[in-house]
């Protein structure tokens, strides 16, 4: 394998805007990088593992001719998010988009969670994000930056399952709205927010679901043609899934508290 | 890291079972699939052998599909790195338009590299390109027991021994750096008529040397004709230009092709009076091109079966046998003397027959020597098993290799007359690996 490209402030610089994708080894986030870099955007991808990021970069380097930078970093932990928005704030300012198709949940999540579990899942799937926003915003010379998060139908309404999963991805469905009245007042950034039904990763291999499981290459081409025609706001993908959480969420409590799902 | 338990199918149909799957998609997931110590595993690439060497009752499957990235291209060198779950029709997507081709292919896009590497699979011209082992320079193999390791003709060549042509036995190829070959946009391609297989030998001899391509096609509907065929010549135009067209747009087309699905609700339509009509057919557009000069593109002539998939298909659910053999040149008479006998007096379906010219010399287990490579297919019937049952027992009596990934019915008393160092082999991957954590229902068969 190649050797890692160097994180290099220059680079990014160099190359004009860049799009930052946190999560980008796999599933969601590694087909948007692949669908950016088709469009010849520059990309600085951020992963847990170099080993995976080095290898998406390369490849997207070299079959796309783009800047492809990666960042290293445990957003499961306050240090390693700390230690991430330190090496950010080197690459903010040039930055086009910002996508956060993260996603960490546990089998266990059904009130079994040990207490640094529950802080690992809040902080990758809401903390490290929000945190991660708050350092654009103020460095950014970006008036425009547009901000992608990824919620998830589990947050449609609480159930016995992903507890703390659903819990931190409501949040982050909060903290979107909060963004968008903001944005609405000031300006500065164009969130979106796509609430992602069953897709094709390593959580819904071989069970039987209900409905369709997408494929992450569909989800990674809606989600970027909805940012390019579409204003900021909120979206299901696929579409179908507004319904079902609508109906999830107008069931009386009767009803809703015998289902087993 | 969960698995899923799936239903797999060999591609010819001749094994089927249940067992666990995992897809890792990142480097970490791999190695926490692999640190079982209590299992053993087998490697899934396309999923498209013949036989049964990505799977088995007693082993979990690992499928590298989402390992497919390129790690290194030096464009002067004509040298590629890439993950091995790559399908060579995305290595050719990215190639061809750059003006380099990987010279050894098999005819369907789909196959990884990683499976061309543990089968050490041939192209269209054994004679001039080798087999695939000749392409690599080196690669990078992760065992559950001992890590990460490197390997190529100067560092742990034993093990790139082992590895090219090891079946997937020796543990998980995660990266593969590939010579490349200068590419055309175009190939000049020939037909030659044969007025019985007995013409053979000379003239593959004849055109293997002024051939990037070469291969035969026989009419087997009836003994009577001798297996008559064509020999088809491929020739590579000069390049007129390298541009880099990174919108190939159609020219990579392909039909998908997988073992679970082929045949799928379909019976088998092929029969002796079926195969007549369609040799017939394909016999007469092959004679229209007689003497004449065609240009094909070059995705196409490399994948022959791309757009053709629906042959496999018409064997239906049941599937298919293949034998494919090398036959010294000097015994090539002798044989297809003592094929066409059975032919004549037992009348089974073949649907194709085909050949190519092998030289060199090959050690362990690697389907390679010296000889004509000589390839038939025939439905899964009785009259079918009884073919394939006599080739065997030919080849067997021949001592002539066969080619292990081809054919499901192989046993390794017929493997061991064919290869000489099957114990050689069998020493040299308990040595490397006494606990043996990988395996495959191919490689339980063979005994390996």
């Amino acid at each position: 394998m190649g050797q890692p490209p160097t994180v290099s402030q220059r680079n990014v610089r160099k190359a004009g805007s860049v799009n930052l994708i946190v999560g980008a080894s796999g599933g969601l986030g590694r087909r948007l990088a692949e669908q950016l870099a088709q469009q010849k955007q520059n990309l600085l991808l951020v992963s847990s593992d170099a080993r995976d990021l080095c290898a998406l970069a390369t490849d997207l380097k070299i079959r796309f001719e783009v800047q492809a930078e990666i960042l290293e970093a445990n957003l499961s932990t306050r240090e390693g998010v700390d230690q991430f928005l330190d090496d950010l704030k080197a690459h903010s300012q040039q930055l086009n988009a910002a996508f956060f198709p993260l996603g960490y949940s546990l089998t266990a999540d059904q009130m079994d969670l040990t207490a640094q579990q529950i802080d690992a899942i809040f902080s990758v799937n809401l903390i490290s994000t929000i945190k991660t926003v708050q350092v654009l915003m103020a460095v950014s010379k970006n008036p425009t930056l547009t901000l992608a998060f990824f919620g998830s139908i589990a947050q449609s309404r609480g159930r016995n399952g992903n507890i703390v999963y659903a819990s931190a991805k409501r949040g982050l469905t909060s903290f979107f709205e909060s963004l968008k009245h903001r944005s609405f007042q000031k300006g500065q950034v164009r969130p979106y927010l796509f609430q992602i039904g069953y897709m094709e990763s390593q959580q819904t291999l071989g069970k039987k679901l209900l409905f369709p499981v997408s494929d992450p290459n569909g989800v990674a081409a809606t989600v970027l043609t909805k940012i390019k025609t579409k204003p900021p706001g909120e979206f299901y993908v696929p579409g179908f899934w507004r319904l079902f959480c609508s109906l999830l969420r107008a069931l009386p409590w009767s009803v809703y508290s015998r289902l087993k799902f | 890291m969960a698995g899923v338990l799936n239903q797999k199918r060999s591609f010819d149909g001749g094994f089927s079972c249940q067992s666990e799957t995992h897809f890792p998609d990142r480097y970490r997931n791999l190695e926490e699939i692999f640190s079982r110590s209590d299992r053993s595993y087998s490697l899934l690439g396309a999923g498209l052998s013949y036989t049964a060497a990505g799977f088995g009752s007693h082993s979990d499957s690992v499928s590298l599909k989402d390992f497919d990235r390129i790690l290194s291209f030096d464009s002067q060198a004509g040298e590629i790195e890439v993950e091995a779950g790559m399908s060579l029709g995305k290595l050719a997507q990215f190639t061809i338009p750059r003006g380099w081709l990987l010279a050894v292919q098999p005819g369907h896009p789909s196959i990884t590299v990683g499976g061309c590497l543990g089968a050490d699979v041939h192209g269209k011209n054994h004679a001039k390109d080798g087999t695939f082992k000749n392409q690599v320079l080196s690669f990078r193999l992760f065992h559950p027991d001992k890590g990460w390791i490197t390997a190529d003709r100067q560092t742990n060549l034993s093990l790139f021994d082992l590895t090219c042509g090891g079946y997937g036995l020796s543990g998980v190829v995660l990266s593969i750096k590939l010579r490349l070959t200068a590419a055309c946009q175009k190939v000049r391609m020939q037909h030659h008529s044969l007025a019985s297989i007995f013409e053979l030998p000379k003239v593959l001899e004849e055109l293997s040397a002024k051939s990037d391509l070469l291969y035969s096609w026989h009419d087997f509907s009836s003994a009577a004709k001798q297996g008559r065929g064509f020999v088809i010549q491929g020739v590579f135009e000069p390049n007129i230009e390298r541009s880099i067209n990174t919108d190939p747009g159609s020219e990579f087309h392909f039909q998908p092709l997988r073992s679970i699905d082929r045949g799928t609700g379909l019976p088998n339509v092929y029969s002796n009076l079926f195969i007549k009509f369609l040799n017939m057919g394909y016999g007469h557009s092959m004679k229209r091109k007689i003497h004449k000069v065609t240009s094909e593109n070059l995705f196409e002539s490399t994948f022959p079966i791309a757009k053709k998939t629906i042959y496999f298909d018409l064997f239906g659910r049941a599937g298919f046998f293949e034998v494919q053999l090398i036959v010294p040149s000097d015994r090539f008479a002798d044989f297809s003397k003592a094929v066409l006998a059975y032919l004549q007096k037992h009348s089974p379906v073949v649907t194709l027959g085909s050949a190519k010219i092998f030289k060199g010399q090959a050690n362990f287990l690697r389907f390679s020597g010296e000889g004509i490579c000589f390839g038939v297919n025939t439905p899964q019937t009785e009259s079918g098993r009884k073919l394939v049952e006599f080739l065997n027992g030919l080849a067997s009596e021949l001592k002539l290799k066969q080619n292990l990934i081809k054919n499901s019915t192989l046993t390794s008393e017929m493997v061991k007359s064919g290869y000489p160092d099957f114990e050689a082999f069998r020493t040299a991957l308990n040595q490397w690996d006494s606990r043996r954590r990988f395996r495959s229902e191919m490689s339980e068969r063979l005994a390996l």
